[in-house]
């Protein structure tokens, strides 16, 4: 922090990758192509609940590209996992296969999200946060009317029975990984391309980023319609993978609760964050999900608490310490001159 | 007749509504944040206020008069612990910290009472029950016509206050500029503590209110910090007098839904909000509001 | 005996150093202006003894008070008072209310909204005007005025006639010139050098965030002055 910047152009050069993040990169994608073969290995329970938890991580990289990137704090994101369900269950009502309506279904809830934009987008800050809100109770009430869509009793997804139980959780864990796996890869394209970096001048200072010239009305509303596909995809997964939904769970605000959570806990802002917080949170879920009242209650602490003392989240401290990334997804500056002592200086 | 009813009563339920929103409205005049636990907060008012009647046997009145002194001190620690801190993390942490704030109280609630569903009806006697037969079809309930005395007291002196005193005039001041506020002696964070008791205690006779009108339990805050939020928008943000427009009209939305059908009152409370958003005067309505 | 000791102050914004170890000091009823070109860190020096900037080392004495971590509105209660550069009124405020805002928590001194009226007369007719209706030679008279009511025993103006019309800054400066001649203790930042080496008894160069010359306004030639102000004396400022 304290250096010159005389002695910048001598000494150091700006380095998107390393051979660190070279092969992270290639290690991540290795193992992202051999989790495909996990239903192959393991039983079905574990397959239904890393199905879960890649689910916990679309919803963490989607929560994130909105905030940590855009800088728009959603409270209504349930409202795509809420429309991506009940797509799912319009369109199999109407003949259409079921996995084909899960796709379909996060397709329409980016759809949601284009005719949402214009209104939502008006908003900043907190208002933005309890627009989105009152959208997602909006469509919960409307969904509720709805005798069809199985009113406020809620609706099981048919068709999926055609398939044996074990092949389909194959399905469902396939379909979610194949979409986490698009999503991220979205995401990384967003950030090593120009775009990345006016999206964190946005997150940093929106009007100082419109000052400077950075349209930030097209980058918002691509990260909206982005982050309206993967909740979308989320709820329509989740439906596919516990096969019964009711409006008031799954347009609940919890999911925000949930989002919020794993990604300050994880870090916002950063790309590796969410995936951690996500990995964090199943656990938590799995442990201590039956304490009810009392774990939520540590849930509110926790996010508040890092939120206030650790804003970056967990991923800062070996990101910090080490200069640890796992993909070449930012900027940093590296000694020309080899020394054995030098540490690389992020900026 | 049965739609001038439905008017006058959303008249008397839109009370309700701008004393929900006086809170939400000041701070995000003074201090530019959506407190996120708001309604919650509200509803935490209503259980001390309900812990005091049902316990000492008084009246909810009086019940609110002990718990407010409470409720003012935890608007101050509030700021001085919590706000004061995510303030200086820029404009994203309060809404995080907020909303952490209200899973913690909300779930607080549910440890503490259960969550079954209560009302202050039963011991607020005739003040809940009784009303004025104007015709056979329309009748002025007394609670309505307190609650919305109360709202336009509330935001009537409020407004007076932040016009005449000299606490007002600081906070008006802080607002437009808390740095330099400071370099005439005015400290931000002793004003926004003010501003958070006030709005702490506002809240708290809003949620007394609801809790006589009709019922309460600790997942309420939520849908009454929704209400709140589209009185403060439809009205204008940053106007106290429009934020009790605002509250009846949402309140003349709901009751004008539920004549149609009961099923649809909250919905076309959301409908409103969201029309008046999508209209001309909302976008107007917001772009005055980030300057 | 100095009324206010400012010693290796340094202060940043990010990871500029606009305030390099300044080192000087302003005795009681003194009146010092500080020259310098912009970006010499005039303003950040100015705010960091206000409190309204951070110090990044170094300290800063008020009256034998080391106040460097004191926040700016107890500052206000020692006696400093800041008009802050671009006047920063209470804009929705009326010129009464934004007087009465800086008076509530004022020390005990002359200054009212009584006197401050008597002193600048030409804000009577406007006191129930808003603030950002004012013109800009009204909206400084008002800033200080402004500063005035908390009863400074320093008082310190940013770019007193920036952005001002020649009348306006005739009326200032008399206004001013009352405030010196009743015994104020003034630090003015002046870019009209005429003015400010007629008006100030000491004159402070700054450049690139150093003072390069500290001395008596009479002793002081333009040519010298031109020289300190763009760094000609040395081209590597130590």
């Amino acid at each position: 922090m304290t250096s010159t910047s005389a002695d910048v152009p001598a000494l150091w050069a700006v380095r998107r990758s390393s051979t660190g993040t070279r092969i992270s990169s290639a290690a991540l994608l290795a193992a992202g192509v051999a989790l495909f073969a996990v239903p192959f290995g393991f039983a079905a329970g574990v397959v239904q609940q890393l199905t879960t938890l890649f689910i916990f991580m679309i919803l963490a990289v989607m929560w994130n590209a909105l905030a940590g990137y855009g800088g728009q704090v959603s409270v209504g994101q349930q409202a795509y996992l809420g429309s991506g369900a009940y797509a799912t269950i319009f369109l199999t009502q109407h003949a259409v296969p079921p996995y084909l309506a899960v796709l379909l279904a996060a397709v329409a809830s980016a759809l949601l999200a284009v005719l949402l934009a214009p209104l939502l987008l008006r908003l900043r800050g907190g208002q933005f946060a309890v627009g989105s809100w009152v959208v997602a109770e909006t469509l919960a009430l409307l969904v509720a009317l709805d005798a069809d869509l199985g009113g406020g009793t809620g609706i099981s997804l048919r068709g999926l029975n055609a398939y044996a139980p074990n092949l389909r959780r194959a399905y469902t864990y396939w379909i979610t990984l194949a979409i986490l796996l698009l999503l991220l890869g979205l995401v990384v394209y967003l950030l090593r391309h120009r775009m990345g970096v006016a999206l964190q001048a946005i997150r940093d200072d929106e009007d100082a980023a419109a000052a400077l010239g950075v349209r930030t009305g097209p980058l918002k509303f691509g990260l909206f319609v982005l982050a309206g596909f993967g909740c979308g995809a989320a709820g329509a997964l989740t439906l596919a993978n516990t096969l019964f939904i009711q409006p008031q769970s799954i347009f609940g605000v919890q999911w925000t609760a949930y989002m919020i959570f794993m990604v300050l806990v994880g870090g916002i802002g950063t790309f590796e964050g969410p995936i951690l917080g996500a990995i964090l949170f199943f656990l938590l879920q799995q442990q201590f999900a039956q304490y009810g009242a009392g774990y939520l209650i540590g849930l509110g602490i926790i996010a508040a608490g890092f939120a206030l003392y650790l804003p970056r989240g967990l991923w800062s401290l070996p990101a910090d310490r080490l200069h640890l990334r796992l993909l070449p997804v930012g900027y940093h500056l590296q000694r020309r001159v080899a020394r054995p002592s030098a540490r690389r200086s992020d900026v | 007749m049965n739609w001038i009813n439905a008017v006058v009563q959303g008249l008397l339920l839109g009370g309700l509504y701008a004393l929900f929103a006086c809170g939400l409205s000041l701070l995000f005049g003074v201090m530019r944040i959506i407190n996120l636990a708001h309604g919650d907060i509200a509803v935490l008012g209503a259980f001390l206020v309900w812990s005091i009647t049902t316990r000492a046997n008084v009246s909810p009145l009086l019940g609110l008069a002990l718990a407010l002194p409470v409720m003012l001190a935890l608007g101050y620690a509030l700021q001085y612990t919590v706000l004061a801190r995510s303030l200086r993390g820029g404009t994203l942490t309060p809404l995080l910290v907020t909303f952490g704030l209200s899973i913690v109280i909300q779930n607080g609630l549910l440890q503490a009472y259960s969550p079954d569903v209560r009302s202050l009806g039963g011991s607020a006697g005739t003040l809940s029950t009784g009303s004025w037969h104007l015709t056979a079809q329309l009748s002025i309930p007394y609670l309505g016509v307190l609650t919305l005395a109360t709202a336009v007291l509330m935001l009537g002196g409020l407004q007076l206050c932040l016009r005449h005193t000299g606490w007002g005039r600081e906070m008006r001041a802080t607002a437009l500029d808390s740095d330099t506020a400071a370099l005439v002696g005015v400290p931000a964070s002793a004003v926004y503590a003010r501003a958070t008791a006030i709005a702490v205690g506002v809240a708290t006779v809003a949620g007394t209110f609801l809790a006589v009108h009709s019922t309460f339990d600790p997942s309420s805050g939520p849908t009454q910090l929704i209400f709140a939020f589209e009185a403060v928008v439809i009205g204008g943000l940053g106007s106290l007098w429009g934020t009790l427009t605002g509250g009846i009209v949402l309140g003349v939305a709901q009751t004008i839904g539920a004549t149609i059908d009961p099923q649809y009152s909250i919905l076309a409370g959301h409908l409103d909000f969201l029309g008046i958003l999508a209209s001309p005067r909302g976008r107007s309505l917001i772009t005055r509001s980030t300057t | 005996m100095s009324l206010l000791e400012v010693e290796g102050l340094s202060a940043r914004h990010g990871l500029l150093n606009a305030v390099r170890e300044m080192s000087f000091s302003v005795a009681d009823q003194q009146v010092v202006a500080i020259v310098g070109a912009n970006g010499a860190g005039k303003t950040t020096l100015l705010r960091t003894i206000a409190g309204a900037h951070p110090a990044a080392g170094g300290t800063i004495t008020f009256d034998g008070l080391d106040i460097t971590r004191m926040p700016a509105h107890r500052r206000v209660r020692e006696g400093i008072a800041l008009v802050p550069e671009g006047r920063r009124l209470f804009s929705e405020l009326t010129v009464e209310e934004n007087l009465r805002v800086a008076g509530r928590r004022a020390r005990p001194g002359p200054w009212n909204v009584g006197s401050v009226l008597d002193a600048f007369p030409m804000l009577t007719p406007l006191r129930d005007r808003r603030a950002a209706n004012l013109s800009g030679g009204q909206q400084q008279v008002t800033a200080i005025a402004r500063a005035l009511m908390t009863n400074p025993r320093l008082l310190i103006v940013d770019e007193v006639s920036l952005g001002l019309s020649p009348t306006a800054v005739d009326t200032v400066y008399a206004g001013l010139g009352r405030l010196r001649d009743a015994g104020a203790t003034l630090i003015l930042v002046e870019q009209d050098l005429r003015r400010a080496l007629s008006f100030a008894g000491h004159v402070l160069c700054v450049l690139e965030g150093r003072v390069v010359l500290a001395v008596p306004a009479g002793d002081l030639t333009r040519e010298q002055v031109t020289e300190a102000y763009f760094g000609l004396q040395s081209s590597e400022p130590r």
